[in-house]
């Protein structure tokens, strides 16, 4: 084990006027090798923009982004296009939200995997077309035949998401992102999609970013666990500690806030107020003014203080271990 | 037949076929969306309604607040039947009658303010002076967490959250004795889901309304409902206490789609039943037991036989040829 990819003091910022609003900032993590990694948040917290700057798919003109990102001892960040077109696919590859998006529809499945095969290898055709439908075979798809002539208009949303799979894992990538893989997805179809991406992680020993918002996903899926809140982690622990032991407010009040089934709940714990906006941060820890534990410490803005194992940015750890 | 006043709503065996459109090697198909559905709700009672996308959940919940017109079947409202009631006797009925839906950035009109969407119902229903509506507008948004302040706002200057408490304060408005909720919480964020879950409880305690409550969520069914439908390509094929379809599930789908939310909990054993194959097309709905082909248990007798539901114990009902009473 060691540190595949490492993020370092990660800063993204969308232009707005003359102002520069940061989605992501100050962000640091690092993913291990044949781990899985859940980045959680709720929406607007700037998890998808921190994962989607590693393989630099912000548009440039209006994001400044500043910070690390190591991958092989190469800065992606600083990375040429032509580097990076090498690592996009091949090394590290990525799945989305809504399969139905990032497939073309005008073009067979056959096509669209064959294209990214020739991205990155020079493979004659018949091996290429044999190479797609073996992994067609493994993500579960049985028809592969029929499926490489089909268009992605004719295929359901779990198994439009199996071929994206399909599509990432080809080239046995060593990081694959998922960024809220079974959102849109049914319960049952959701169970499917996250035991084959368990499956296919421990065949190829993929290491897995993978961005929900679904606690119930996290502790399926985790080892290790960042949670995130307007712009910032504020909670980075392994998964048994997150849900044994949680230390950040937001991620207590996260946990609590969740139906459980077999448990009489009258009351669900809720988190008043509302997320602050990106534009008007409020100085000083930004959960304070929905926090129930909040103190005059808090206008300072909190460092993340180490734990136990984790990492927590809340004041009240601020002495280290004793607490 | 005559429906029974103890219930808000009641529906027998309601059909709804949509045509499926017909090309040139094809003959017209029927979708058959929602086929012979009992569905009843007691006063004062929440209801569930879960299944996948695509199961008829939300065509039922068109149904019932006649938004649309059953192909067959009968809906009574307060023991009143209601199937072929034209628009001008409708308009009472939907007073007691209110929807709230799962997007609250569609289901609102954009140019419309707070004030202009939460009070149509009372300029619908001629209720009261200017004065009194503008009273009244206020006191149901207080009532939802609203500001009175936010009453000239329009629902873009809402957060997901607050446009989905601008809905349920237009639900509500009126009092009604039954609202339809269809997937309320689906799109919102964890921390704002139990929120709204809180008032809606809230609110049923206030008013005494009736929930007919559309999720595929089952963790928030089951923190929400009294009793729960299990809905697969349809039909109900399991009907019961929330206790029971919980801790007693019968139906193999039922087993499966338990078996199939991630629980938030680490060190969970991981003996999830996985379902094999995808969701049939309701255009060519399996002969027999419409489960069958995703069944693991299904058998040849499951081929020729359409299993009804069963009572197999204190308000629980199953449709399932391998279940023995």
């Amino acid at each position: 084990m060691g540190k595949q990819l490492e993020v370092k003091s990660l800063t993204v910022g969308f232009r707005s006027g003359r102002e520069v609003h940061n989605a992501v900032s100050n962000v640091t993590y690092y993913l291990n090798r044949g781990e899985t990694l859940c980045i959680v948040g709720e929406s607007g917290c700037g998890k998808s923009v921190s994962v989607s700057s590693i393989l630099r798919l912000l548009p440039e003109s209006s994001t400044v982004i500043s910070g690390e990102i190591l991958f092989g001892g190469i800065d992606l960040l600083q990375a040429e296009e032509k580097t990076l077109d090498q690592i996009r696919g091949d090394k590290i590859s990525m799945i989305f939200q809504e399969p139905m998006t990032s497939l073309n529809p005008s073009m067979t499945i056959g096509r669209q995997l064959i294209e990214s095969v020739n991205a990155h290898e020079r493979v004659p055709k018949e091996k290429a077309l044999d190479l797609c439908k073996r992994m067609l075979t493994e993500v579960g798809i049985h028809d592969a035949e029929r499926c490489m002539n089909a268009y992605p208009h004719e295929f359901s949303g779990g198994m439009r998401q199996r071929v994206m799979i399909a599509m990432a894992m080809i080239c046995k990538p060593e990081i694959l992102i998922a960024d809220e893989p079974t959102t849109a997805l049914d319960v049952t179809v959701q169970a499917q999609i996250l035991s084959l991406m368990r499956k296919l992680k421990n065949e190829y020993g993929t290491s897995i970013i993978f961005i929900t918002h679904d606690m119930g996903v996290v502790a399926e899926m985790a080892d290790d666990v960042i949670v995130m809140y307007a712009g910032e982690i504020v909670e980075k622990s392994s998964v048994t500690e997150l849900f044994t032991n949680p230390k950040h407010p937001y991620t207590k009040g996260l946990l609590a806030s969740l139906p459980h089934i077999g448990e009489k709940q009258n009351r669900l714990y809720s988190i008043e107020g509302t997320v602050p906006s990106l534009a008007n941060m409020p100085a000083g820890c930004r959960f304070k003014q929905r926090c129930k534990e909040k103190c005059d410490a808090c206008n300072v803005h909190p460092d993340l203080y180490k734990s136990g194992e984790g990492y927590v940015r809340c004041v009240l750890y601020s002495r280290g271990d004793d607490l | 037949m005559k429906g029974c006043p103890e219930y808000v709503l009641q529906t027998f065996g309601v059909k709804k076929y949509f045509d499926a459109s017909r090309t040139f090697f094809r003959q017209a198909k029927q979708v058959r969306a929602v086929d012979g559905v009992d569905i009843c709700v007691r006063h004062n009672e929440t209801v569930g309604l879960v299944g996948e996308s695509g199961c008829g959940k939300s065509t039922i919940a068109r149904l019932v607040l006649k938004l649309k017109r059953v192909t067959e079947g009968k809906i009574f409202f307060e023991g009143e039947d209601i199937t072929f009631l034209k628009k001008d006797e409708l308009r009472e009925i939907r007073k007691d009658m209110q929807v709230v839906f799962q997007d609250p950035y569609s289901s609102l009109n954009g140019r419309q303010s707070i004030y202009t969407i939460v009070s149509a119902p009372l300029y619908r229903f001629k209720i009261g002076t200017a004065k009194e509506k503008e009273e009244i507008t206020k006191e149901v948004l207080d009532r939802v967490g609203l500001r009175p302040s936010d009453m000239f706002k329009y629902p873009h200057q809402l957060s997901g959250g607050q446009r989905q408490r601008v809905a349920i304060a237009r639900a509500i408005i009126l009092h009604p004795k039954f609202v339809v909720c269809d997937e309320p919480v689906s799109a919102l964020d964890v921390s704002v889901r139990s929120q709204v879950l809180n008032l809606m409880k809230d609110l049923q305690d206030v008013f005494k309304m009736s929930y007919l409550f559309i999720s595929h969520d089952l963790s928030t069914v089951y923190y929400l409902c009294d009793r729960v439908y299990v809905m697969y390509l349809g039909r109900i094929v399991e009907e019961g206490s929330k206790e029971e379809i919980f801790s007693n599930p019968l139906h193999p789908y039922t087993k499966i789609l338990l078996s199939a939310i991630p629980q938030p909990v680490v060190g969970r054993k991981k003996d999830i039943l996985l379902l094999a194959g995808e969701n049939p097309s309701p255009i060519d709905i399996p002969s027999g037991c419409r489960f069958r082909t995703r069944c693991p248990f299904a058998d040849e007798t499951c081929m020729s036989c359409d299993p009804v539901l069963m009572e197999v114990g204190m308000d629980h009902k199953v449709a399932c040829l391998k279940i023995k009473k």
